[in-house]
């Protein structure tokens, strides 16, 4: 019991990361659904038909998705605001049919015969992850990704190549959401395109906006919230998706920055200069 | 066979046009996705099976679900728009929006069950046809086809023709300026979101009515399809929302006839991506619209 | 010897508009060419073309004997060309010292690699120097958002200058100003004088630019009209007359 909260918890807050490194540009992508399906389906291949182990395949399928993103964010991070919206969509939409006329893992009926995902992994890559990610929150990368989600025009004329930016985060948010979907996989033992819709992708951009998506720690609270409340609303069991519902609406309604709104200065105060307002 | 798969597109085709045409007029006016106006269009079909299995003629039945669907597009705006009006806000309001419909969903089910409700339609009416050209029509179906096609005239003439039209127009422009010429900006957004939710409520009843049961999965299936169609056609384009609403829905018929159905479920998708990328203004459109323009 | 920045030709349309017509002037080595024109002469866009915003329509622009027309927007700040706007656009949630650390492009050129690197004491201590030079070292935490109008503008000067240009395009950074302002103002971009190749400013007080440039070009309707000596030009009756003529207009 313990472990599959530990399990649900640690993937949706890859899932949320894996947005968050993409918003960390200034795009929004509900298209890590999407990846996701690409890394649950590449790995489940690789280990269920070639016998690959788990860490390899999982290791290979975020490269397929890696590359996949890198491929359509040249085209698709042309868009901005609610055009990118609807672009992102729409290839969680063309993947999801995409898998389901694919007759080899299974189509609409889905894809069996994966196991051995523990909690120990999701566990380490969180911690792996979310490592990496204190580590550019404190850096120069950091800065200049702040400067292309305020102003890509001025940041590009400050000398740094924004599309090579934006297009390296939505490589590096697939990657994360085609490990997290593999390990998915493997816990599960089963999948369906339909686990991977439009749905999902919603849910995990509404980890990241409750949460917050101006620091690091923002999305992991709003992963969590979102994983463990309905699960202790045991009471309320049979209502939970119109109470998740009404939740969220009034969260956003509450605080429409999420719960942790603030952003961490990469560069610190220094302490023999007075702070200023 | 191919003129009945033509015809059957076009009705679907008109349904998808009235679903687009909310999400268009919405988008027109606040620049903001309703994304609870798929499980909107759902609701419509519900009201309508509820409708008559309470008596109601299937006009009747029809008008209810306007009635019924209008209002819920009110509560859409109080609670998941009108908050979050700032240009910066669109994200909120998209998301505030689908956890509405999600909401939405959940009660459907809890109510009706998660299985499709069939509705009691008169057999004699659900056999009526009529011939024409040497090819039999279904009454319905041309029914349906009036309904959507009166509705969608009768907008076009009121946002052309009208001072509510005119009101609309203005905001659509400039919510600031329309503001200082005395327009009730807040009373504006409410009408738009009352005729985009009321002609979803339509097309969910007819929806019901064509295939002779509600579904709840249809607001996720049909409901995110008719976006994709508003983007194809031009994101605030009434006449794009339109005539991609046409087109997709012929386009489908085809596609099914000659038996590649489920590639053109993705074909919707990966059209409206080239579309956006390709000519973000719509297809048929001849002005920029304003993010392009920006 | 060949001018530092040469403009041949450059033509800019904007949907049958055009904003730029045929304009060629040269900028030599050390000097402080002043860009002055009536609203809508063009000067802003002839600024956002040779900054890589805008794709010129025609012409080209070269750049110590080489052609930069087309290049995007970052590899000619990696040239050299750094530039304000003339309406301000900081990074308002950042603070003031992070918007001038952002435009190191020691950095920007290999993003990647800095997350080791160190030297952050130094970066920190040279963007010190740079805000106390424009008088903004005691804000150097306050959000950008978060500065006074005057304070914004010296702001992005020392924010164009942190990527240790070559080139410099200020765009009206006297506007809104009051006299003491201006003064500080033009205080701060004669101190930098010397440490740039070549500073275009363009600007409206007359006071202002004749007092800091070499040489001047007027603008008007998106033509070259005049070129040359401030006192000459200013007293020429063409340039007289397109800045009444505005006037009229305007009036």
């Amino acid at each position: 019991m313990i472990q599959d909260y530990v399990m649900q918890t640690g993937i949706n807050i890859l899932l949320a990361w894996s947005v968050y490194i993409i918003l960390l540009s200034g795009s929004l992508s509900f298209a890590n659904g999407g990846f996701m399906a690409i890394g649950a389906y590449v790995s489940a291949v690789l280990t269920v038909k070639f016998g690959i182990p788990l860490i390899l395949a999982a290791a290979l399928a975020g490269a397929a998705a890696f590359l996949f993103g890198i491929v359509v964010a040249y085209p698709a991070l042309r868009t901005r605001g609610l055009y990118l919206i609807l672009v992102t969509v729409g290839i969680t939409a063309s993947i999801k049919v995409m898998i389901e006329s694919i007759d080899y893992v299974g189509g609409i009926q889905g894809f069996t015969g994966m196991s051995g995902a523990s909690p120990w992994h999701v566990v380490t890559l969180v911690l792996v992850v979310g490592a990496a990610l204190w580590l550019i929150s404190h850096s120069r990368l950091q800065r200049m990704l702040d400067a292309v989600r305020e102003d890509e025009l001025v940041a590009a004329s400050l000398g740094i190549n924004v599309v090579h930016l934006k297009v390296a985060c939505f490589g590096a948010g697939a990657f994360i959401a085609a490990v997290a979907g593999s390990f998915y996989a493997h816990y599960l033992l089963f999948v369906r395109p339909e686990d991977f819709g439009i749905l999902p992708s919603v849910f995990i951009v509404l980890y990241v906006v409750l949460g917050g998506m101006n620091n690091l720690w923002g999305p992991p609270v709003g992963a969590t919230i979102m994983t463990l409340v309905p699960e202790f609303t045991r009471g309320l069991a049979q209502w939970r998706p119109t109470v998740f519902g009404i939740l969220i609406v009034l969260l956003l309604l509450v605080r429409p920055d999420g719960l942790l709104p603030f952003r961490v200065p990469t560069e610190r105060r220094l302490r023999n200069r007075p702070n200023n307002p | 066979m191919l003129t009945e798969q033509i015809v059957n597109g076009i009705v679907m085709g008109s349904l998808y046009a009235l679903i687009a045409q909310g999400y268009t007029l919405v988008f027109g006016v606040l620049d903001k996705l309703n994304f609870a106006h798929g499980e909107i269009f759902m609701f419509g079909g519900y009201v309508a099976v509820a409708s008559v299995a309470m008596g109601a003629s299937i006009p009747l039945a029809l008008l209810l679900a306007l009635l019924a669907c209008g209002a819920l597009g009110l509560a859409v705006e109080l609670v998941s728009f009108r908050k979050f009006r700032s240009h910066d806000a669109h994200i909120t309001a998209a998301l505030s929006s689908f956890a509405f419909g999600l909401v939405l969903l959940d009660l459907v089910q809890k109510a009706w069950g998660t299985e499709p409700v069939a509705i009691e339609l008169p057999h004699a009416l659900r056999i009526a046809s009529v011939e024409f050209l040497g090819v039999r029509f279904s009454v319905v179906k041309l029914a349906i086809l009036v309904v959507a096609l009166v509705l969608m005239f009768a907008l076009h003439l009121a946002i052309a023709r009208t001072r509510l039209g005119r009101s609309i127009r203005a905001v659509a422009e400039s919510a600031t300026s329309a503001a200082l010429y005395g327009i009730n900006v807040t009373r504006v957004i409410q009408i738009v979101f009352l005729l985009a939710s009321a002609m979803a409520g339509v097309a969910g009843a007819a929806l019901a009515i064509r295939t002779g049961f509600a579904a709840n999965e249809v607001g996720f299936t049909l409901g995110l399809k008719a976006l994709a169609i508003m983007a194809i056609g031009g994101m605030g384009d009434l006449r794009g929302a339109f005539l991609g609403g046409l087109l997709i829905g012929v386009f489908e018929a085809l596609a099914f006839q000659w038996g590649f159905g489920q590639i053109a479920d993705t074909g919707v998708w990966l059209f409206m991506i080239f579309v956006l990328l390709v000519r973000p203004t719509g297809l048929f459109a001849a002005r920029a619209s304003k993010e392009a323009r920006a | 010897m060949s001018a530092l920045l040469e403009i041949r030709a450059l033509h800019k349309q904007f949907r049958g508009l055009t904003a730029l017509d045929d304009v060629s002037f040269d900028v030599a080595q050390g000097e402080l060419l002043g860009l002055i024109g009536p609203n809508g002469a063009g000067k802003s866009v002839l600024i956002n073309v040779v900054s890589g915003v805008y794709a010129a329509s025609a012409g080209t622009v070269w750049l110590r004997g080489t052609d930069v027309t087309s290049l995007p927007t970052y590899q000619l700040a990696r040239r050299g060309i750094a530039r304000t706007y003339q309406n301000i656009r900081l990074f308002a949630r950042m603070s003031v010292l992070e918007n001038v650390l952002v435009a190191d492009q020691r950095y920007s050129a290999r993003p990647f690699r800095t997350l080791f690197a160190g030297g952050r004491r130094e970066d920190c201590a040279a963007a010190e120097v740079l805000l106390e030079r424009v008088g903004l070292a005691a804000k150097r935490d306050a959000l950008a958002g978060t500065l006074a109008y005057g304070e914004a503008r010296r702001l992005e000067i020392a924010r164009a200058l942190a990527g240790r240009p070559r080139l410099l395009f200020l765009d009206e950074p006297a506007a809104g100003m009051n006299e003491l302002e201006s003064e500080e103002l033009a205080a701060v971009i004669r101190s930098f004088r010397a440490e740039l190749d070549v500073i275009v400013l363009i600007e409206h007080d007359v006071a202002l630019i004749r007092e800091l440039s070499d040489r001047l070009v007027v603008m008007d309707s998106g033509k070259v009209i005049a070129v040359g000596k401030p006192a000459e030009v200013l007293a020429d009756p063409r340039v007289i007359e397109a800045y009444l003529g505005a006037e009229e207009a305007d009036g």
